[in-house]
This record gives C-alpha cells, structure tokens and sequence, in this order.
C-alpha cells in the first residue's frame, strides 16, 4: 500500500461516533479541511476505520476534542460549485432613498409592475402583427 | 500623504517596539505563537517578510498591538501619536476628545490599493499568509480587518471588525454577532428585500479606520467620521471594484464580494476575542469573493487572542470608549462602561458604573437603570453576566473590580437572574448542551441574564467607602508619597488612580 501523502479533517456532532458508525463504508458528502492547506470544500467521501488502498490520513473532530483511533478517507469527488460570474453592483446615489424608504420602495414596485404590463402588451401586439404579415404574404402568394 | 500600516510599521521600529526579520517562518501556528509569547510580557511586534509556502512579496506583521493591562493602548497610541505613557483613564479621556470632533472622509480617484487588481478567477485568498491559530480551529482566521458595508437606504456607511474564516480560495465566512449594526443592515434591509449585500473586507491602511471599525457605535455614525477624528484628518476612501462601497485608498489588500440572502456555511470553531475557543461549527455568512485588490509586497497585520496578544489589548485599549458613546448617545447616567475580558479576570460580562447614589429619586430606579443598561444591544444586550460598581471603583483596574464584587455583594439580595434571553454565544466555554439546543440564530442561545450589583447599599458611618491609597489618605500625602516613590528607590511605577476619581467623560 502507498504512503499516505494527505491529512484531511471532518467536524461531527457531539457524541458523534454513531454518526461515524454509519457513514463507515458508506458514500457521504461533507466539508472537508485539507490540513496542508486549511482549505475547506464539500466533497463526496467515504471513511474507514481501518487503512486501505486510496485512502488518506483522517482527523474526526468533535466538540472538544478528536475522536480516538485512527481514521482514513477517501475523497471520491471534490463538489465544485456552478461557475459563477462576478456580481457588480449597480451604483446607487448615496440618500436615494433617505427618509423616503417606504415611498421608494412602493414607487420600485409598481414601476417593476408596469415594465411587466408593457412587455406582455408589446408581446400581444407583436403577435398580432405577425399574424396580419402573415395573412398578406399567403394573400400575395395565392396572387402568384 | 495619509498616514497607514507602513507608517504605523515604521513607528513601532522607531520606539523599539518591532522585531523584523528574513527568516523563514510558517503562517500554520508558528507566527501566532510568536505573538502568544510576546503577549505575555506586553512585548513587541514581529515584521515577518518570509513565509513558508508563500511566493515572495506579502509580509506579515503580528503582534502590532501587544501591551500590558495597566497600558494595553501603548502601540495603539504610537499609531495615533498620542503619549503611550498616558494611563488608561487618560488614554480614555484623550480618545473620548478626539473621537467627538468627527471629521467626514473625502474620496480620491485612485490609491495604492489598487496597484494590485484580481478579478473572477484569478481571485485566491490561499495566496496571503492568513495564519492558523490554535489548535482545532476550523480554518485560518482574518481577526483584524474592516468590513464596510453601507445601508441601502441612507449615506450611512459602516464598518466592522468581526472574526473571518478563510474558508476557501474564494469564499470566506463572516461572524458578526446579533448586537451589530453588520447584521441589522443585512438582515432587515438586505436579506429582508432578497438582495446580495455588497462588502468589501480592508487589510491595513490607517490603523484608526481598523480601531473604529472594532467599536460598537450607535446606529448611523460612520467610523470613517470617527476615524478622521482620532487620526485628526480626514480618512482618504476609493470606490471599490465591484461596487460603490468606499474602501480605504491606501488599505494594504481590499476583498470585494457579495453575501447573498439567507445563504450559510458553516463556521468555527474559533478562539474568540474574549481568550477561549468557541465551537462547536455555526452557521454564518459566507462572502462570495469575487476581486482582490492589493498593494504591492502588502502587510498582512495578524491578531491573537491570548492573554496580553494585541485582540485582548485592542478590546481594553477600545472597548470603553465605545460603550461612552453608547452611554452618551441616550444620555445614561453612568460614568463608564467595559468589557470584561476573562483572559485577564476568568468572566465574560459588562461592568458599568451608574452615577447616581443613594438615595434614590425614587424606589426601585437603580433597578430601572439596570434594566435599561441590560437591554441595549451595544451596552448589556448580548452578554450574560453583568456588574455594577460605585463611581468611585476605578474599572480600568481588575484589583479595584475585584474588591467591589467581593465586598459589595450580598448573594441573598445583590444576584439576580433573569428570565431567558438571546446572549451571543460568546459564553459557550461553560454552556451546556441543552443551551446549545436552543440557538436563537448565528452566534445566538437563550439562557438566563445574571447580574451583581456591586454598589454600596449605604454610607459607611465614617464616611470611607473603601480602603484604598486614593481613599484613606488627603490628597496632599497621597501627592508626597508618589513624588517621593522614585527617590526612595523603588522601580515600579506607582499606580496613582487619583486620574480616574477626577475623571469627568
């Protein structure tokens, strides 16, 4: 078997070994700590309580201590979150809203309200156009 | 040019208070230990410029705020240019001067935190020599920053000094506790509305914007205002990247992100501000980090919070100066109020000295004052245990604490115990499982409020409250002995506490 290159760490609850006890063997997803780095990410793991082919070095930590023995895992699958873009934040003029917080907030509501009206009302009249465009070019055919 | 952390870097090298050095040293314990150690003899700081695993350029300063209890402001004094020989009601009264006159921020165009910009996915706080603290802490921690926010609905901008957990390459986890204005800003504005909150996370820059930022001010006062007041100019602010959060120009790293509604990771544990570990892992708020900027070559500034490490000499250099504007701000008749830091007294609670003696204006209105003093987020609010001692106890001085407690309090009349409330989870070396089962929110348990009401019941017959040097002696020979207390040889100081009996705030 090959030296052990990794120590990872897992939190349980307070009186937790039976929480170990199920998830011996098992596939579970967890925030692990690399303890090189301290990194933390959620991954699919599997724990032994004995070492085995794969596996890493394992620190079980709950309140107040590190459960006794020695512990293995096995991280299957780091869970990498969704790509995501970087949030910018519109500007908004400091005191927009002071002392009118209720006011404004209304005002945003209904102007969102109006945006919506206004796009399902453009929709039907594009629609209707469409038709009517429709209806000419089949007339303008037939006349072919 | 605006006074920062190399200026600041520079004064403590100039006072012999900075040891600097090239040799290789590990962000994982090794760094905080140097800081531990030094704490426990009000020693210096520590200039690190070589870090194990870390490509050359950021250096770490620790330990920048390291004192003793009698003079826990001594650097943070040398980083305001006051006397750092003043004692601590002086300190006290001198930063209470400063911090009235508030002076407003001016923003510039650019500044040298933005030599630096990373954006997206180049973004990596495992970059930085964040250090690990102690043992079964649940990741490195940031304990020394300003978080700055701003309130969507007026100008007020605001800063905090909170304990961050650098969870991953770019996320981190915030732990403002229930008293904050952080999290009435998020929580009833932000969160409320279903928005991401904007925040920026400053490193460095002027020491006073990081100071006023660990203050609990009340609600609409910018620490910006205070900072240009105890700094005696105005504080130099640059929009941020991702945002129109203004952050400090000459800040040494800037971590711009977004906290998203009702969005948690989990956190901790932690050793806290207060010197013990808090545990077990918490939910908090995670920031979406999603652009760094930096200084060339930044100083990362590093916190302990063991005894005498510069977190438990920042909350006594600060702590009582913040709870006076609290006091000030609805015009409570007290004279002073403080955080009990157990590393130096073994208790977490709220001191508070009540300015009126007896008798009474009517029965039962100590009683009201205690009350409202216990139900003010930034006084009572959030902590378990309280005390109340006369205006003639010196509260900057445990010994002085101590006698009161000890003296004053009858168990079977002066202890009382409330009914349950939300405390922060601050108290938790000792709370029991069945406390922990009742978390009442992030940071947050219901348990009981215990206070002592230390004052004197009555007048003595003789009129002496007290045995103490200020207290048993006139004036005059008190005045003799310590002119004399040098010439007859003795090498320690003398502590005169006659400042803190004539102190007016």
């Amino acid at each position: 078997m090959g030296e052990m290159a990794k120590k990872y760490r897992i939190f349980i609850p307070e009186k937790g070994i039976e929480r170990v006890k199920e998830m011996e063997g098992q596939v579970s997803s967890d925030v692990v700590i690399d303890e090189d780095t301290r990194e933390q990410f959620r991954a699919k793991i599997m724990i032994s309580a004995l070492p085995q082919e794969g596996y890493d070095e394992l620190v079980i930590q709950e309140r107040g201590g590190y459960l006794p023995g020695n512990w293995y895992i096995k991280v299957l699958e780091r869970e990498e979150e969704e790509e995501e873009g970087i949030t910018v934040f519109e500007s908004m003029k400091l005191g927009d809203r002071r002392g009118y917080m209720l006011r404004s907030m209304m005002a945003e509501e209904k102007e969102k309200e109006k945006k919506e009206v206004m796009t399902s009302e453009l929709e039907k009249r594009w629609k209707q156009k469409r038709e009517l465009v429709d209806k000419l070019l089949q007339k303008d055919r037939k006349k072919e | 040019m605006a006074y920062d952390l190399r200026d600041f870097v520079e004064g403590l090298r100039t006072a012999g208070e900075l040891v600097e050095t090239d040799d290789e040293v590990d962000w994982n314990y090794e760094i905080p230990a140097y800081e531990v150690l030094s704490g426990r003899f009000g020693g210096p700081a520590f200039l690190f410029n070589n870090i194990k695993g870390i490509p050359k350029g950021p250096r770490v300063l620790a330990a920048p705020f390291v004192g003793s209890f009698y003079r826990p402001h001594k650097k943070a004094a040398l980083a305001l240019g006051i006397d750092p020989n003043l004692d601590r009601t002086q300190w006290n009264q001198e930063l209470g001067k400063r911090m009235a006159a508030m002076l407003r921020p001016v923003e510039v165009s650019t500044g040298p935190c933005k030599e630096v910009v990373k954006m997206g996915k180049e973004v990596n706080l495992l970059e930085f020599p964040f250090t690990y603290h102690a043992i079964g802490d649940g990741g490195r921690y940031i304990f020394i920053s300003a978080s700055i926010i701003k309130d969507p609905d007026s100008s007020w901008i605001n800063t905090g000094n909170y304990a961050i957990e650098v969870f991953s390459r770019n996320r981190l986890v915030i732990t403002p506790y229930q008293h904050t204005n952080f999290l009435a800003i998020y929580t009833n504005k932000y969160q409320a509305r279903g928005q991401s909150m904007p925040v920026a996370v400053c490193l460095g820059g002027d020491p006073a914007v990081t100071m006023s930022a660990g203050m609990i001010l009340p609600p609409g006062i910018s620490e910006y205002d205070i900072a240009g007041g105890i700094r005696g100019t105005p504080m130099e602010l640059v929009k941020a990247e991702t945002s129109d959060l203004l952050v400090p120009a000459n800040a040494e790293v800037v971590i711009e992100g977004e906290i998203r509604p009702y969005e948690r990771l989990p956190e901790g544990p932690k050793i806290e501000a207060f010197g013990f570990s808090v545990g077990p892992r918490q939910p908090f708020y995670p920031i979406r980090v999603h652009c760094i900027t930096h200084r060339k070559n930044p100083i990362i500034w590093d916190l302990h919070t063991s005894m005498g490490a510069s977190s438990v000499a920042l909350q006594e250099s600060l702590a009582n100066i913040a709870f006076l504007g609290q006091i000030k701000t609805f015009g409570l008749p007290f004279k002073m109020g403080d955080t009990l830091a157990p590393t130096r007294n073994g208790a977490v609670g709220i001191a508070a000295v009540p300015k009126k003696r007896y008798p009474e204006d009517y029965p039962g209105y100590t009683k009201n004052l205690y009350d409202i003093f216990l139900g003010l987020p930034g006084l009572g609010g959030t902590f378990g245990r309280h005390a109340f001692i006369d205006d003639d106890v010196n509260l900057l001085d445990l010994g002085e604490f101590f006698d009161a407690l000890f003296t004053q309090v009858n168990p079977a009349r002066d202890v009382t115990l409330t009914q349950r409330f939300p405390v922060t989870t601050l108290e938790c070396s000792w709370m029991e499982e069945w406390d922990r089962d009742k978390n009442a929110g992030p940071g947050t348990i219901l348990q009981p409020k215990q206070f002592f009401d230390a004052t004197t019941k009555e007048e003595p017959p003789l009129g002496v409250r007290r045995l103490n040097f200020e207290t048993v002696f006139p004036e005059k020979l008190q005045k003799w002995v310590v002119e004399n207390w040098k010439r007859l040889g003795f090498k320690e100081e003398p502590r005169w506490n006659n400042t803190w009996l004539k102190a007016k705030f």
